[in-house]
């Protein structure tokens, strides 16, 4: 069964997700989301199907803003998703030009998982 | 019923946020160990996650503040567990340096969740920033994990601390966290500064296009502030948030410690 791509729209607190079974993956925007794990569960669920049967390369651009705590729990298991994938995934970290703490948070990830980011000023 | 079950509740947090505060070093105990300080404290909700902790060992003193993962209640429930295992590790390691002491931290905090064999699930991560000052020497040891320290001296002149990029309290993989001190000695009458990330990190309304306070402003504010008296720094800090936030929510437990040394 073909994998349909998942749109959700940006809110002030919800970030737009876009993902495409020709594999790439976009989230952008805030996420503090009133309950982060019901938010991201369609996209986690979406990501865990992706990689069973996914694209000739797949790119994943990250473009947070404000972003809490519990939205790196699910950043972490998104790209553990990704990880083992062949080729390996392009990560693509964008952030704001001066927002020292988005850049350092997709450093710390880069390192964590052990994966090479693309880091991008905006 | 619904309401006075409600009522209930808050009345129970309410008691919560008593509890709490009487953990909580006062300003005033600060004011007894140096020049000046103050303390910003602002929760979220009624109860926070973050917190901040002082306590002397012969003659160094310890001063820390603390970002648990979460807010309201459970950032509260955390900063509980967080508190007890960071006194209890620095009572046991006191002699040594705030690296090592962070890491004996890091240790204590994913073996307790791990006994409880849900580790994959909750972590008790945080956010610290660690000092140990001695004020015979008049010497800072200072350590962070995700926290910076900056030190103003009196010709305005702003060093700043980085701490690691990551928390204490989580592993992933068998990847060894590894902390750096950083020493350095201080003048009388030079300021630091421990904050958690919920002021830079804090979104204007629309009349700023809900953008970031950022670290930068916080630094430029605190740098501008560091020859004000603490009382005054403190109003000036609280005045700028509530005209950065507008009408837009506060997203996170904020807290800011100053030291005038």
């Amino acid at each position: 069964m073909a994998l349909n791509p998942l749109h959700i729209e940006g809110t002030l607190k919800t970030p737009l997700v876009v993902l495409s079974p020709d594999g790439k993956l976009e989230f952008s925007g805030n996420s503090y989301p009133e309950n982060c794990i019901s938010f991201y569960k369609p996209v986690i669920d979406w990501v865990n199907l992706y990689v069973k049967a996914p694209a000739a390369s797949t790119e994943i651009v990250f473009y947070f803003r404000y972003f809490n705590t519990s939205t790196s729990g699910i950043v972490i298991e998104i790209l553990n998703q990704v990880k083992a994938l062949q080729p390996s995934p392009q990560i693509k970290w964008m952030y704001d030009k001066e927002d020292e703490e988005t850049y350092f948070s997709g450093q710390n990830f880069a390192e964590l998982l052990e994966l090479s980011f693309e880091f991008q000023e905006r | 019923m619904e309401d006075e079950g409600k009522k209930r509740l808050e009345e129970n947090i309410e008691v919560a946020r008593l509890i709490q505060s009487a953990l909580l070093p006062e300003e005033q105990l600060f004011r007894s160990y140096f020049s000046d300080a103050f303390i910003l404290y602002l929760p979220k909700d009624v109860v926070s996650g973050d917190f901040y902790w002082m306590q002397q060992y012969n003659n160094k003193i310890f001063v820390a503040l603390v970002d648990c993962i979460g807010h309201g209640v459970s950032g509260a429930m955390m900063s509980m567990v967080g508190m007890q295992i960071l006194s209890q590790v620095i009572r046991d390691y006191q002699y040594l340096s705030t690296s090592e002491i962070l890491k004996r931290l890091n240790d204590q905090l994913v073996s307790t969740f791990e006994q409880q064999g849900r580790q994959q699930f909750i972590t008790c991560s945080l956010d610290i920033g660690l000092c140990k000052i001695d004020t015979y020497e008049q010497l800072i040891d200072f350590a962070g994990a995700k926290s910076n320290l900056y030190c103003v001296d009196a010709a305005k002149k702003m060093d700043i601390y980085w701490g690691e990029k990551y928390s204490v309290g989580y592993k992933i993989g068998n990847s060894e966290r590894k902390f750096k001190s950083h020493r350095f000695y201080y003048n009388a009458g030079d300021v630091v500064y421990l904050y958690s990330d919920g002021f830079p990190d804090q979104l204007s309304d629309e009349k700023n296009n809900y953008n970031k306070f950022l670290h930068q402003r916080l630094r430029n504010l605190l740098l501008e502030n560091s020859s004000l008296n603490m009382e005054d720094q403190r109003n000036s800090l609280q005045n700028a948030f509530n005209e950065w936030r507008g009408s837009s929510e506060q997203l996170d437990d904020i807290s800011i410690l100053g030291i005038r040394l």
